[in-house]
């Protein structure tokens, strides 16, 4: 009788014991994710955080706060001359476009830009740990993949530097709670070198071509890194290195201009489909991370129209034939019909897009980019005739009209530059560079050119402030974002800029 | 003895706890209000502190309320102090404290943001309102006030409004426009004809004692000796020798007295405000000014009139914008005057929109269609009773081979909605086009529009007033009646189409006479009443002078021109 109760004692103990030994109810592992410690074990989780990167420039991290993929195109667009407030504007947009901008204006959160430079730290912090677990991962995969990570974290300071002038400079990763720093602010120079540091790295170990066309677009090639370190050094008016970094692209043979010959065919190939022999460095977006514009650009609560004059004075527009036309007008850059910016909402001239297949790409860089690039270079450097010889280049293939051309002597600097912004506006419309082409030109050799400014804010901003906002552009300190308020009361370390105290 | 332990032991607990108090926050904010703020930062506002007790002025900022409030800091006021020969703000009397914080205060919250280049939203308590702006000081931009401070910090936001900081002391305007012109030396002609023609006198009321509540503030355009020089008039005899018909320029119909009636606007309209509307009543009897801006360039009178444009004259930025205490002085780079026109007939293509225009190839194009969304076209409105396509305005041009039947003038026609027509159907039910210039007179107002199914009157409105007649969109014009009996029925044949055995497709009505009583652009507005079958071709609206000769010559012609 007693034997018997010790057995069931025991079977009891016994089941309890081994029914529960499974349950780790003391681990503190979440269920749902993964941590550092178990991640960064092979070559494919590298992968997978390097792609990340990518796709935290398509997707917002929290919030209301704007993607950096909506942020490309509204700090290089709102403050230019050639767009117009559509019905759905924000009442932020238009005080970026009236020259009224407080640091209380959502315009200027650069949250989710920062956070795709944490996504690049944490590659560039714990990739190289990787080798010593995962013996098939090379050495030349792993700089590959560090070039990556480096290219995208100085492209996001690029587009920071030149909208905010001084940032904070955050080049390790935040991944726990007691790395959270705050940092003061580092001077334009201090980013600037960082860039061109952080570029030269990712050039010797960055790859020519992955194998397949979506890669060789979408992901950073020796080429995006080129592309990025012409437009950097334009921007510091390094312009032999400007000059060195494009040649690199235009003699790599790999690069063209999609041809002009028929309209529809070249919309369609360079922005319907993308991934056109022209473009370098694209932002891919697909049919499962649909991108920003649909609803910024078409449906009847649209945010942007295309400048009321855009078509007649940038264009330019033939009174006796209508049907010669620059490609890059009329049915592309700008719906005629109701002024849409119709670069990202069309699939060709005639087919609009419709929401699920608004997929156009952010592109970053194209080959006519890297021309006009170097076309500004080599103005600036005593090589006129090899700016006159790219602009033409430029203009035949987009069959550019008489009416917009323009009869500089190869020495006129100034005429040079002017021929080259409005060359540009016509290339790039809408394509997110506009502001930073007139601010690069306008700040050139201490200021110079400041009128290039105030003419842009005359034709944009509207009479009731138009004055206003003159003087005010007159004030280098106006032609930076106010660092945003929430940044402000969050870091106590920083100051804002000058013009905003 | 335990119990009396147990008793101490329970009385030192409470003893102990008795002391502390629990700290419980009450208020949902810990801003303070305006004067609070004064007395909470001496270092910056000690002396303003004073004028704002001096002024009496010390329990009325304090009090809950939406103000605005620029505050001089001390280095402010220390500057102004300075400028007056003063040597402490006691030196300041009570009627200058009171003067300086009434034109620093805004019954209204206005952050920096809502400045513009002109006047604020709202007046100060004195009554006068604030300018703003920005300008350049060595390459350092700031926002002035007043054109007497700068900024130096904005949009403190305190329990009672928004206080501005601002480097000096505002101080209301003292002199009259009439005593602002009189004063300056380059006004001396102008002066005189102020004098001449007895508009010293109306214009020298200070707002505060005007009698007449909407002739308060002023806009007065006046014109420099230079000006007035280079239009070869040398001195006031010469301008009086020029324009006075009657030779007494105090009476109203000489035409010296309406040069000058004609430079006042009965309103406050800085030159932001100059440019936001696109004219401007005067003094002169029935007769506008109108205004645009031209990139940087405010001008006057600069008209499209018939398709062609007509210079206006510029106002000179540097001389303008002088803020008076009725009002705001301006001064024009040329001289100019009431344009006497003679009433002219305009037709008026409802797909004639600077919208359109702009569109390369669109206007009067070959087989275009466009749609527009409410709010898309700045001088058509129109009122939608269901979403979405029902309530577009859609403008079409012919195919190279016109349609047949379809006689439009110009080739180009609008629909008006899915259809014209209030509720419950729905659709657009009302619309409303901003004319082209019309001069001062009489005129018919035809409609023409191409003939369809749909017997409801749609009502036709000029400037808010219903014509008598009403149009519907059957109207029958029989082509077997002569011109003369169409027209006592206040039906015509308007365009090129051929005269036809029994109904022509094409009809104009005439919907009624309109006094137009100020040469400008004016509105007309069309009330759908009832159901109509589809989309109208609507075409345009003729406003033909009573006294012209013929109301139905010239005829309206599918290439666009006017035909006898």
């Amino acid at each position: 009788m007693f034997k018997k109760l010790l057995y069931k004692t025991l079977l009891v103990t016994v089941l309890a014991v081994t029914a529960t030994s499974c349950n780790k109810f003391l681990e503190l592992r979440p269920t749902d994710g993964i941590t550092r410690d178990k991640f960064w074990q092979s070559k494919e989780q590298i992968q997978s955080a390097v792609i990340g990167c990518y796709t935290a420039m398509q997707t917002g991290g929290s919030g209301r706060v704007p993607t950096p993929a909506e942020s490309f195109f509204t700090w290089g667009e709102l403050r230019g001359d050639m767009i117009s407030p559509g019905i759905g504007m924000s009442i932020d947009e238009n005080n970026v476009v009236n020259v009224a901008i407080l640091s209380t204006n959502s315009v200027t959160d650069w949250r989710n830009i920062y956070r795709v430079i944490n996504f690049c730290n944490n590659v560039i912090d714990f990739a190289p740990g990787v080798k010593a677990l995962d013996n098939t991962l090379t050495q030349e995969q792993l700089n590959a993949y560090l070039s990556e990570a480096l290219t995208i974290r100085a492209l996001m300071y690029f587009y920071l530097v030149r909208s905010f002038g001084d940032v904070p400079l955050k080049l390790k990763s935040t991944s726990s709670d007691s790395e959270l720093v705050q940092l003061a602010k580092s001077s334009k120079e201090e980013v600037l070198k960082q860039i061109e540091a952080d570029l030269k790295l990712a050039e010797s170990y960055s790859i020519i071509s992955y194998g397949d066309l979506i890669s060789d677009k979408g992901r950073v090639t020796r080429y995006t890194v080129n592309a990025l370190q012409a437009d950097v050094y334009l921007w510091m008016d390094n312009y032999a290195d400007c000059i060195t970094a494009a040649d690199k692209i235009i003699n790599s043979g790999k690069f063209a201009l999609v041809p002009g010959t028929n309209n529809n065919t070249w919309f369609n190939t360079l922005y319907g489909t993308g991934n056109s022999v022209e473009g370098i460095f694209e932002l891919q977006f697909d049919s499962q991370i649909l991108n920003p514009y649909f609803s910024m650009f078409t449906t009847n609560r649209r945010r942007y129209l295309a400048g009321p004059s855009v078509l007649e004075d940038v264009f330019t527009v033939d009174p006796n034939n209508e049907f010669n036309i620059d490609i890059r007008g009329i049915g592309t850059s700008v719906r005629p019909g109701d002024q849409s910016i119709y670069k990202y909402i069309g699939v060709d001239i005639a087919s609009p897009r419709t929401q699920d297949i608004s997929y156009a790409h952010w592109i970053f860089y194209r080959y006519a980019d890297i021309l006009l690039l170097k076309a500004e270079a080599c103005a600036n450097s005593g090589r006129g005739q090899e700016a006159l010889t790219i602009i033409n280049q430029i203009r035949t293939r987009a069959r550019a009209i008489d009416l917009s051309a323009q009869i500089v002597s190869p020495d006129d600097v100034k005429g040079l530059t002017d021929y080259i912004l409005a060359e540009r506006a016509r290339e790039m419309a809408y394509e997110g560079k506009r502001w930073y082409d007139l601010l690069r030109n306008a700040k050139r050799n201490n200021y110079a050119r400041l009128d290039i400014l105030t003419q842009a804010a005359i034709i944009s901003v509207p009479g009731s402030v138009q004055q206003s906002a003159v003087n005010k552009l007159k004030d280098p300190n106006s032609h930076y974002f106010p660092i945003n308020q929430y940044e402000i009361q969050t870091d106590p370390n920083l100051i804002q800029n000058p013009f905003y105290r | 003895m335990p119990a009396v332990i147990v008793i101490l032991g329970i009385l030192s607990v409470i003893g102990f706890n008795s002391c502390k108090r629990e700290h419980i926050t009450y208020s949902t904010t810990s801003d303070v209000n305006m004067y609070s703020y004064l007395e909470q930062n001496p270092d910056q506002f000690s002396m303003f502190k004073q004028i704002v007790d001096k002024a009496g002025f010390s329990t009325f900022i304090n009090t809950y309320g939406t103000y605005t409030l620029f505050a001089p800091n001390n280095t402010g006021v220390t500057a102004y102090l300075k400028a007056n020969g003063k040597a402490s703000v006691d030196n300041i009397d009570e009627a200058t404290a009171k003067k300086i914080v009434s034109i620093s205060l805004i019954a209204d919250t206005i952050n920096t943001q809502l400045f513009t280049d002109g006047k604020m939203r709202a007046p100060t308590t004195s009554g006068q309102f604030l300018i703003t702006g920005a300008n350049n000081v060595g390459g350092v931009s700031s926002i002035t006030i007043n054109r007497q401070a700068n900024l130096v910090k904005g949009n403190v936001r305190l329990g009672n409004g928004i206080l501005h900081v601002i480097d000096n002391v505002l101080l209301p305007a003292e002199q009259t426009l009439a005593k602002m012109v009189e004063q300056n030396p380059n006004y001396s002609i102008f002066s005189e004809a102020l004098k001449a023609t007895g508009f010293y006198d109306s214009l020298n009321v200070a707002a505060t004692s005007a009698t007449n509540p909407s002739r308060k503030f002023l806009t007065l355009i006046a014109q420099t000796n230079a000006v007035f020089n280079a239009a070869g008039i040398a001195d006031f005899n010469a301008l009086k020798a020029k324009y006075s018909t009657k030779g007494n320029p105090k009476d109203p119909t000489d035409s010296l007295y309406l040069f000058v009636a004609y430079r006042v606007f009965p309103e406050l309209s800085y030159l932001s405000d100059v440019v936001a509307a696109s004219s401007h009543p005067t003094l002169a009897p029935l007769e506008v000014t109108t205004s645009m801006l031209d990139g940087e360039k405010v001008l006057l009178n600069n008209d499209y009139f018939n398709g062609v444009l007509e210079p206006g004259v510029s106002l000179d930025r540097t001389l303008s914008d002088n803020s008076a205490s009725n009002g705001v002085l301006h001064s024009s780079a040329s001289n100019y005057k009431i344009k006497v026109r003679k009433p002219t007939a305009v037709y008026f293509d409802f797909g004639d929109q600077p919208e359109i225009r702009r569109a390369p190839g669109v206007y009067r194009g070959i087989d275009k269609s466009i749609v527009f969304e409410p709010g898309e076209l700045s001088e058509v409105t129109w009122i939608n009773q269901r979403t979405s396509g029902h309530q577009q305005f859609t403008y079409k041009t012919e195919p190279a081979v016109p349609r047949a039947g379809e006689y439009f003038y110009g080739n180009d026609f609008t629909y008006w909605g899915l259809r014209f027509q209030p509720d419950p159907k729905g659709g657009m039910s009302q619309i409303e086009f901003k004319t082209p210039l019309l001069v001062r007179g009489r005129y018919k107002v035809w409609i023409d529009w191409r003939r369809d199914a749909g017997t409801s009157p749609i009502v036709v409105s000029f400037d808010g007033q219903a014509l008598p007649n009403t149009f519907f969109v059957s109207e029958i014009v029989n082509d077997n009646q002569s011109d003369a009996l169409l027209e006592s029925k206040f039906l015509k044949r308007y365009s090129e189409s051929p005269v036809t055995g029994n109904s022509n497709g094409m009809v104009s009505k005439m919907v009624g006479i309109i006094n137009v009583t100020t040469t400008d652009r004016h509105y007309i507005r069309f009330n759908a009443t009832g159901a109509v079958g589809k989309q109208i071709g609507m075409d345009c609206v003729e406003f033909r002078p009573v006294d012209m000769a013929s109301q139905i010559l010239p005829k309206l012609y599918r290439d666009g021109t006017l035909r006898y």
